[in-house]
This record gives C-alpha cells, structure tokens and sequence, in this order.
C-alpha cells in the first residue's frame, strides 16, 4: 500500500477519525435531544397526570374518574410513599398534576417545616364540595395551616397480620395480639415483611410502646434484640406483597405481616385468609392528595379530588379494593358485615389503630433492622 | 456350566477405568449444567399454564386463563410495546454510536485513554445512583419524562459501553491490509467500509445490537427515575407486584421469553447471512 493511499484512507470524508468522532458526538446528541420534542414540559390537553397508590386508580375506579372528570388519567408508576415524596421534591419539580401519600409519613416533606415552606399548592376547598362529606376521625388527615389547607384525605389503609385460617382458629387468642408473628406458637409458619418502618413499629407496640415512632436507641436495641430471639420463628422473609401472597396462599407460611389490598386479593382469589384485629392496633395510615405547584391542570386536579370523596368513587373504593373511604358515602351501601370485615371499625373506635407515623431518627431505625436481618 | 457359557468378563485397564469415570463425571456436569440453565424456564412455562391462583407448584390442570389476562391488559401490552420499541432504537443508536467510536479507536490521539474512560464510567456508576444523577439533570434541564424523551438518552447511555466493549475487539482485530488492499485497488473509504470492513464485522454487529436490546428491555432502576407516567415491562410489573399476588407472572415472564426469543432468531437469520456474505468476501 502506498503512503499516498494510506494517507487518502484516513483523511476521505466519513472515515477519518476526526470525523468519526464528530458523527459519533452527533448522533450522541441527536439521540439525547433531537427526540425530545420540546424541552418545555407541555399541557396535554384533556388529560390529568396523576401519581397515586395503584387501588385508587384501579381499572374500574379509573373509569369513574375518567367518567365523571371527562378528562384521560394519565397514572404513574407508584412504588412507595417514600418514592412519592422524593418525586415531589425532585429538581425541575413534579411532573404531577395531582399526588397522594401517606399522611403521617409524608406531611412532614409536603408542609415543609413552617409557612412559606410547603412542596405544594394551597387547595381552594371551595371546590370540593365533597369536603364535608369526610368522615370525623379523617379530618386528622387534612394538612393546613394559617387557614389554608395544602392535603385532604380520601381513603385509610391499614396493615395487621394474615393468616391461614385452615391452620390457626378465628379463635385463637394469639390472633389478638401481635405476638401472632412474633411468638412460638407457630413457628416455622411465620414471614416477616422485610421492612424496617413497619415491623420495628409493630414490634415496637406488641411490646408496650405508646409511641414507637420516638423509641430512642436504647428502646430500639430492646427491639431489636427482641427481634432477634424471635427470629428462629420466622420461615422466611419477603421482599413484595405479591411474594408475601404467593407464600401464604401456597401453604409455604401461615401468618405474615400483611396490608389491606393483599388481604382482599388473597380473599377474592378463594383463599382461607383472614386478616387479625391485634389488641395493641392494627397499622393505620391516612391516605392524602396534594396538588403540586408544577401541576399545569389545577382545576381538574381540584375536581378529581372532589370526586374521589363523592358517592360513586367512595362506594366503589369500599367494595372493590378494601381501603377504606375517607367519605361518609362509603358506609351507607356497606352491611353491618361488611364494615366489620373491611375494618371500618377503626371509625367507631371498635377496631384499635395507631397511625403510622414517620419515626424520630429513621436512619437508627434501619439500622436496628439491619443488625436484625444479619443476626 | 453356565459359568462356562458365560464369556469370562474383561478386566479394565486402569486407564480404560480411568477414562469411564472421567465420562461420567463429564456427562453429569453437562446434565447439571443444562438441568440448571434449562429446567428453571421450562418451570415457568409449565406454571404459565397452571390453573392455580399460586405462583408454585403442584399443578392444578391446564388453563389459558393467565394469558388471556396478559393479553387482556391494556396496560400491560402497552409496556411490552414500549419495552420492544425502546429495546430495539436503543440497540440500533447504541451499536451506531458504538461502531463509529470502535473504528475511531483504531487510531491514536490525543487523550484516547480519558475518552475510553469517560466512554466506559456508566457501567461503573451503580444503578440507583445512575438514576438520581439522571433525574437532577433532566429535571434541571427542563426535559419532559416519557420513554422517548428522557428514557431513551438514559438507555443509550447505559447500553453504549456495552455494545463498545462487545463490538472494539471485533473492530481492533480487523486485518488492516484488507482494508489497505481495498483502497490499493481504488476503492473510496466509504465503499472500502461499505463492501469490505462491514461485511466482516457484521456478525459482531448484530450480536451487538442483540445483546444491546436485551440490556434495554430488561433495565428497571434508572428507567424508573425517568421514564414519567409510561412504563416499560419491569417498570409495570414491579407496580404489579406491590400489592397482588400477580399468579399471571409466569405467563408474561413467557410473553417476554417469546419476545427475546424472536429478536434472537432474526439476529441469528442475519448473521447466518452475515457469515455467508464474509465466507464469500474472504
């Protein structure tokens, strides 16, 4: 091969190595950008993007939604309260028009620390009609201050203990109480939940704390060790609900930590499964909406609030999904059965509860749980 | 007088009985081997069709009913769509860009050791930390979430170093004088390429863009960062799986095998050309 040739090689159009990395950086950039339509976050029109705990916008309560709001839901991923609150404070802002969590667990991120500070926009309740329809014990979970309101709740969910009734009697005494997942009544049967907020807090209440969000170290050690002993009871623990559900309607375990929507997916299904009502509380938690400052359909955002504590939406949420509505309409078309199975008992004061409040010093929290899961 | 009929049975040599165990020993290995890789997935083809409203076993009768409900589901097909689509640009851009950069790098200069570097960092950087780092950048840069917007820069990013590992070597170990040949003989670079470098590489192409559109459909923590109110398959069923039992799982673990299986096959048919096109140009 001749200089001359070598030479042409590396400097004809597309091959030389200048070139190829210019075409290389271009086509980096045209993928990076060029496909994004507009670097703007544009309003779609009639259509209301929303980011909730996935039972409130299940296929048939999206349809009442999308129904009486005549606007298109668009419903995001929700993977946790936790996830919720990162993605409200996230930079560039929510991408929502509308958001729910947990009360307890989020006010503190979505009211920011004092007036002024708050993630989200006030609500103006002159457009939720429905507001006065929200049942006494719900009010808990309205988020103001200085006069305005920035949360409103539509639904409670609680968490409690399943079990396999085939294997452990409605009448057991152990089913009042938590020591159902801690104590050796039924060990090898049992699974924990591998998470450290929640079982720390109903550890930490089957124990005889009043609050157990405050326990200081020395109280969590004590739980922790609890744990600890107790672990030698536990057959395994699950990551998701749906391995949670698989284990226990498989005969694998026959008690777990459990949350409302897995208790009645497991029932719908035909499982034996109930859910026990523990002496010390179940883990309650109020479910809330806010409208974020970025939301870009502000009134629909407000409408869809409205209609979540309507009659249609609340009945349906009562009967489909086994949360509880936060709106007085939800019990009227309910038997007294009913109620009592879906646990709204926690209303009338006939079912014990304890908010699941968001505790004093988590990081010490997951730390107790760590050295649990290690011991 | 039996025993007289009976052929007086051949000792083995030691090596001769040395040579048996060493086969059997060989044939068990390979039957663990396979029984591992295999039986796993012909598992969850069984359990796809299992009439039971638990994931597991034992087998309850036959039943479509799973995936009648993962056909069923709008939601569900949509991301499937969004993951195959998303797979498939990903792989293209990626082994594009991967391609160019790998015949860039057959060549010196300035500061090719910081750019390999620079080009290699998003294997290095962990997931969830990849996702945060996203998720500030686009949020400060304003860029609307969706799978085209902000997933796909994410995904090519991710799948870049990758498909540029796969495809260097390939590239790197080209006889130069070929393509020197080429050029002797008064081809233009681009037909030198087009009619010669290509054709060689081409099976370490499309295994590129393979294993390029896996690593795509599969990603789950920096998609979930960015990818807004769509969703792709892992996105969906981790939403799935958060609060149901999903006995259906089995049946869309086998939709997704499917859709593998069928982008492998195409990858095979072309580089099965690709090997007869090289065959011919050698």
């Amino acid at each position: 091969m001749t200089d001359d040739n070598k030479s042409r090689l590396h400097q004809m159009p597309g091959l030389s190595r200048r070139q190829i990395l210019g075409g290389a950086a271009s086509l980096s950039l045209a993928g990076g950008l060029s496909l994004a339509p507009n670097a703007v976050y544009a309003q779609k029109n009639g259509q209301l993007e929303v980011l909730m705990v996935n039972a409130m916008v299940s296929p048939t309560l999206k349809a009442i939604l999308e129904k009486e709001l005549e606007v298109k839901l668009i419903d995001g991923p929700f993977m946790s309260g936790t996830d919720t609150v990162s993605r409200l404070t996230a930079p560039g802002g929510a991408r929502y028009d509308l958001m729910n969590s947990s009360f307890a667990f989020s006010s503190p991120v979505v009211m920011g620390a004092k007036a002024g500070a708050e993630r989200v926009q006030a609500i103006d309740v002159s457009q939720i009609p429905n507001m006065k329809y929200i049942n006494e014990p719900s009010k808990e979970g309205i988020g103001q201050r200085d006069g305005k309101v920035f949360m409103i709740p539509h639904s409670w969910g609680y968490d409690s203990i399943l079990y396999n009734r085939a294997v452990v009697p409605d009448d057991d005494p152990y089913t009042h109480s938590w020591s159902l997942l801690f104590e050796d009544k039924y060990a090898g049967r049992i699974g924990w939940w591998d998470v450290a907020h929640q079982m720390l807090m109903a550890a930490g209440l089957y124990l005889g704390h009043k609050e157990p969000e405050k326990m200081d170290r020395a109280q969590l050690t004590e739980v922790g060790n609890f744990l600890i002993k107790k672990k030698k009871n536990v057959r395994t623990f699950f990551g998701t609900f749906a391995q949670g559900s698989n284990l226990l309607s498989g005969g694998e375990i026959d008690v777990c930590y459990g949350i409302v929507p897995m208790r009645n997916d497991l029932q719908k299904r035909g499982f034996n499964i109930a859910g026990a009502w523990p002496k010390e509380g179940v883990l309650s938690l109020i479910s809330a909406s806010y409208i974020p400052k970025e939301s870009r359909n502000v009134k629909m955002a407000h409408a869809m609030i409205d209609v979540m504590l309507g009659k249609t939406y609340a009945q349906e949420l009562a009967n489909g999904s086994g949360y509880l509505s936060a709106s007085t309409f939800a019990q009227e078309g309910l038997s007294d059965a009913d109620k009592k199975k879906y646990g709204y008992g926690i209303f009338d004061g006939s079912v014990k509860h304890y908010q699941l409040k968001f505790p004093t010093s988590m990081n010490a929290w997951i730390e107790t749980w760590s050295r649990v899961k290690s011991a | 007088m039996a025993d007289a009929l009976t052929p007086p049975r051949q000792r083995l040599s030691k090596r001769q009985r040395r040579e048996r165990t060493r086969k059997i020993a060989l044939w068990s290995y390979v039957g663990f081997f396979y029984a591992f890789l295999y039986v796993p997935i012909a598992l969850l083809i069984v359990l796809s069709f299992n009439n039971s409203d638990v994931v597991g076993l034992p087998l309850r009768g036959v039943t479509l009913r799973w995936y009648n409900e993962v056909f069923g589901s709008a939601d569900l097909i949509r991301s499937i769509v969004n993951s195959a689509l998303l797979g498939t640009v990903s792989a293209i851009v990626a082994t594009t860009l991967a391609l160019l950069l790998a015949l860039g790098f057959r060549t010196d200069f300035p500061m090719k050791a910081w750019v390999m570097r620079m080009l290699l960092l998003p294997i290095l950087i962990p997931g969830i930390v990849g996702g945060v780092v996203y998720l500030v950048t686009f949020g400060y840069g304003g860029m609307p979430f969706g799978v085209w917007t902000s997933t796909l820069p994410v995904h090519i990013t991710w799948v870049l170093p990758f498909a540029f590992l796969t495809l260097f070597p390939r590239v790197h170990g080209l006889d130069p004088s070929l393509e020197e040949a080429a050029t002797d003989l008064g081809a233009t670079p681009f037909v030198a390429f087009r009619r010669v470098i290509f054709p060689l590489i081409k099976p370490g192409v499309i295994a590129t863009a393979m294993f390029s559109f896996t690593l795509s459909f599969e990603e789950f923590i920096r998609t979930l960062f960015v990818i807004g109110s769509d969703r792709t398959v892992p996105v969906h069923l981790w939403t799935l799986l958060s609060d149901q039992a999903a006995p259906f799982l089995p049946a869309v673990g086998v939709v997704i095998m499917a859709v593998s299986i069928f982008a492998s096959l195409i990858g095979f048919v072309l580089s099965a050309q690709a090997d007869r096109g090289r065959a011919k140009v050698t």
